[in-house]
């Protein structure tokens, strides 16, 4: 019965600003910082318990909970999306414990959480983006143990990958990474960009934004400072190259240069084209709507 | 003793700036806006730091320039244990002082390079600095990571030969110690083990 | 258009919970009261206080019942709880020697100072579906525990008392490998240092007292089925009350006792070079509550990990290490659900791409 005084009396507990306690935001912290100092390097951290399941994006969410404070605004996107089931519900979690206003709008937002898109609008020095990261280690596809990846890291020994990459080609002609297309940041270690698309890799390259990524469930944070090289992969013969739409534009706002998502039309059975990027999306076709008036 | 530092807003608005200054080095933020620790307190600034940053999980050690009073404060307000300086996580001195220790702290190691010493540095004052500019101030011209092309920031109070002595224990990147410093007036500059200092005299 | 993205957002999730609790109620059965789980799904808490690595019964019950009986789903909302609690003290290592007995069996020795007691087992009942339960009511419950209430008694009492551990009779004799040195480090802790391999025994214990049950044993079956057998004796098997004290400020406090299963197994001897008499290795496991298939799995996981150069899965720290905790798994096992069109799109880029190179079309 002691058991149920106690529950009752918690039952309206206030939970602390941003979820997680004082020191766990510390130690965050103070990895956030050495991930910045080692650019590509992934740092590894005690990965807290959240009620967001693991592997649903509880990297970038502790990064996030331990840099938002009550003056940022706050975005989320999964897929380029605002309104998915997802980045709703995380959003719904980050507000209940912090009170921040939220906007779907990329140039205000102080930090954006996302999962596999950088936003088609130009981030400045004056935002941070936050990446949820399924896989941390981009040698997990060709070494399946964390010792020896941590040692191939420590030697620059990338050979293995290398190699993976020409077989690649030897057998498809085509190196067949989609999303997730190896980086080299700042010329010392390879990376894993996250599930972005091909088409935001670029984005990444001397960028003014800071850019952080952080895997809950492998335990891991890593950082691409603003103003910093982050390079592909690729062959003198065989070079990077991102996804195309040639051709193809946005059947709501009539975009030709964004990231497009492919739909089926259940009705007609034909195969149209929607900018992944919904926030961006829509202020295109205001834009255009005004225009018309 | 801590006056009204209200810790978890405070400490995640310094975290940021900190966090800005270490992205883009050269880059000064100022944390003098937040209440201070306690009145006339001679290290102010940087115990605000040290608050934000240490914790009983972590371990520091500190030049004894600093004193010891300094020492027992800062064990008892961050709850942070003092070490050895070969393996402290964070190490504490002032920068007019020629540092020799900075060669024996810990600059982690090739498998894990972050296990390294974090070294926080005060200094007398940290100006924003333009490459034509001259001043009394030694100037420091920084280049890599963070930085579009050069940054340059003028510190007084920060021995020169300690930045030739933090430029060889930065020599074998990824290894090495990243710096925070520190001034007067709650001006910091952080000089991650990734950036090229070059030092200009006029 | 014609087209809505997948998109319900705010309206759907909570439109989706609502139906949790439609699909638990539409019965119309009365309602489960969380003290009925804390008593009689007795193995069901246990499992999720040591899942979800919080000594809490009652919250354990309380989220079985929110989770309608799923564990992992349960041990989820435990640990998730956990979080929100800040970690105050360090409790002093528990003995179990001071253990206050429910059961304790071995199957190394017939005799055993202090003596076997076989406790609330179903080891041996068979395995008949009890139809009677359909029909049992506060009576029957009242009448039975009358009757066994003197015969039972002494569970409460100190009349079992406490004995010494197997294993040390061996240890007296010098036949098992010393691990004392080990004994006095401070132990890793993997919920507040980043796991890096190879792990010290302490963290190893620790992932998998916090393990999910099924998944340790599938493992360890690996290991007593054929890959890599540790041949191992069931030491001692010990299920319990452990009194636990916290040091404050150099003083011994009792803050409380806990019902822990302890198990450990004898394997396979081992010498150091040709001269060195050899010495039997030993497996420990230790976790919260009653559930021995998880203490006998972690025993025989922590004598292969032992293992100096890894033959086997169940001997290779990195891979029984990172797959064992249910809460990962199944956070990412479901993640699957979570939309993926931009990786997919950027698959089918490259699949059309590589197509082409090849001469079909696309």
């Amino acid at each position: 019965m002691n058991d149920m005084n106690d529950v009752l009396k918690r039952k309206n507990r206030k939970y602390n600003f941003g979820f997680i306690d004082e020191n766990s935001k510390r130690e965050i912290r103070r990895k956030i910082l050495k991930a910045v100092a080692i650019p590509g390097y992934q740092v590894p951290f005690g990965s807290r318990e959240l009620p967001i399941a693991r592997g649903w994006g509880t990297g970038g969410l502790q990064i996030t909970l331990s840099l938002i404070g009550p003056d940022d605004i706050l975005k989320v996107i999964d897929q380029g999306c605002d309104f998915s089931v997802n980045a709703v519900n995380l959003k719904r979690f980050i507000q209940k414990t912090t009170g921040v206003e939220i906007t779907e709008d990329t140039l205000k937002a102080t930090i954006i959480q996302t999962r596999h898109r950088i936003p088609e609008e130009k981030m400045g020095e004056n935002q941070i983006l936050v990446f949820q990261v399924p896989y941390p280690e981009v040698l997990r596809t060709v070494e399946p143990s964390e010792a020896v990846t941590r040692e191939m890291h420590a030697e620059m020994n990338y050979s293995k990958l290398w190699v993976y990459l020409y077989e690649e080609i030897v057998k498809w002609g085509e190196i067949t990474i989609g999303a997730r297309y190896p980086v080299k940041v700042n010329g010392r270690y390879i990376m894993d960009p996250s599930p972005i698309p091909r088409w935001d890799v670029p984005k990444l390259h001397m960028a003014e934004t800071l850019y952080l990524f952080g895997a809950g469930r492998e335990k891991r944070i890593y950082a691409i400072p603003p103003y910093t090289r982050v390079e592909p992969l690729e062959f003198d013969d065989f070079k990077f190259n991102v996804e195309s739409f040639d051709g193809k534009a946005c059947s709501l706002c009539g975009s030709t240069d964004t990231f497009l998502d492919e739909i089926f039309n259940s009705e007609t059975g034909q195969k149209t084209y929607i900018c992944s990027d919904t926030s961006y999306c829509s202020k295109v076709s205001a834009r255009k709507k005004v225009s018309h008036e | 003793m801590l006056k009204d530092f209200e810790s978890c807003f405070n400490c995640q608005r310094i975290f940021r700036m900190v966090l800005d200054s270490m992205s883009r080095p050269g880059k000064i933020n100022n944390i003098n806006d937040f209440s201070g620790i306690k009145d006339g307190y001679q290290y102010d600034s940087m115990l605000k730091i040290l608050i934000t940053l240490l914790d009983n999980e972590v371990t520091f050690s500190m030049s004894a320039q600093m004193g010891e009073q300094f020492k027992k404060d800062v064990a008892e307000f961050t709850g942070s244990i003092i070490s050895e300086i070969q393996s402290a996580d964070f190490y504490i001195a002032r920068g007019n002082e020629l540092n020799h220790e900075i060669l024996r702290l810990k600059k982690g190691t090739l498998q894990f390079p972050d296990d390294s010493c974090t070294v926080i540095m005060a200094v007398d004052s940290i100006i924003r600095a333009v490459a034509e500019h001259s001043l009394s101030a030694s100037r420091l011209r920084l280049q890599g990571p963070g930085i579009k092309d050069y940054s340059f920031a003028a510190v007084e109070g920060l021995n020169l030969q300690n930045i030739d002595l933090i430029k060889q224990r930065n020599a074998e990147y990824p290894l090495g110690i990243d710096v925070i410093l520190i001034d007067d007036y709650g001006n910091v500059l952080c000089l991650p083990r990734t950036v090229k200092i070059e030092v200009e005299v006029d | 258009m014609g087209y809505v993205a997948v998109k319900g957002g705010l309206e759907a999730i909570e439109n989706s919970e609502k139906l949790l609790d439609f699909f638990r109620l539409k019965g119309g059965s009365s309602p489960v009261q969380v003290r009925q789980i804390q008593e009689q799904f007795r193995l069901a808490v246990d499992k999720v206080v040591g899942e979800g690595s919080l000594y809490a019964p009652y919250h354990a019950a309380l989220a079985l019942k929110q989770s309608e009986g799923d564990t992992i789903e349960a041990s989820f909302i435990l640990r998730a709880f956990s979080s929100t609690i800040s970690r105050t003290h360090y409790s002093l290592p528990v003995k179990t020697t001071q253990m206050r007995i429910i059961r304790r069996i071995s199957a190394a020795f017939k005799d055993i100072p202090g003596g076997q007691y076989l406790g609330p087992s179903r080891d041996y009942t068979q395995r008949l579906l009890n139809f009677e339960l359909d029909s049992e009511n506060k009576s029957h419950i009242k009448r039975f525990l009358h009757e066994s209430e003197l015969e039972y008694k002494k569970l409460s009492n100190e009349d079992i008392g406490m004995f010494p551990k197997v294993v040390d009779l061996l240890r007296k004799e010098g036949l098992v490998i010393d691990s004392k040195k080990q004994e006095f480090e401070e132990p890793f802790d993997i919920t507040r240092e980043a796991v890096a391999y190879p792990l010290a025994r302490s963290g190893r214990l620790q992932a998998m007292a916090r393990g999910e049950t099924g998944g340790m044993l599938m493992i360890a079956y690996t290991s007593m089925r054929g890959y890599g057998d540790i041949h191992p004796t069931l030491g001692e098997l010990r299920v319990g009350y452990v009194p636990v004290y916290i040091n404050k400020n150099g003083e011994e406090i009792y803050a409380g006792e806990v019902l822990v299963t302890e198990a450990e197994v004898i394997a396979r001897f081992i010498s150091k070079d040709k001269t060195d008499k050899p010495r039997f290795t030993i497996g420990y496991g230790f976790c919260f509550g009653h559930n021995e298939l998880k203490a006998i799995s972690m025993a025989i996981l922590d004598r292969t990990m032992q293992a100096e150069k890894p033959k086997v899965p169940a001997e290779d720290q990195e891979f029984v290490l990172s797959h064992i905790d249910g809460i990962e798994s199944s956070g990412f096992c479901a993640h699957w659900k979570l939309p993926h069109y931009i990786t997919f799109q950027s698959d089918l880029d490259r699949i059309r791409a590589t197509r082409k190179k090849r001469g079909g079309d696309e």
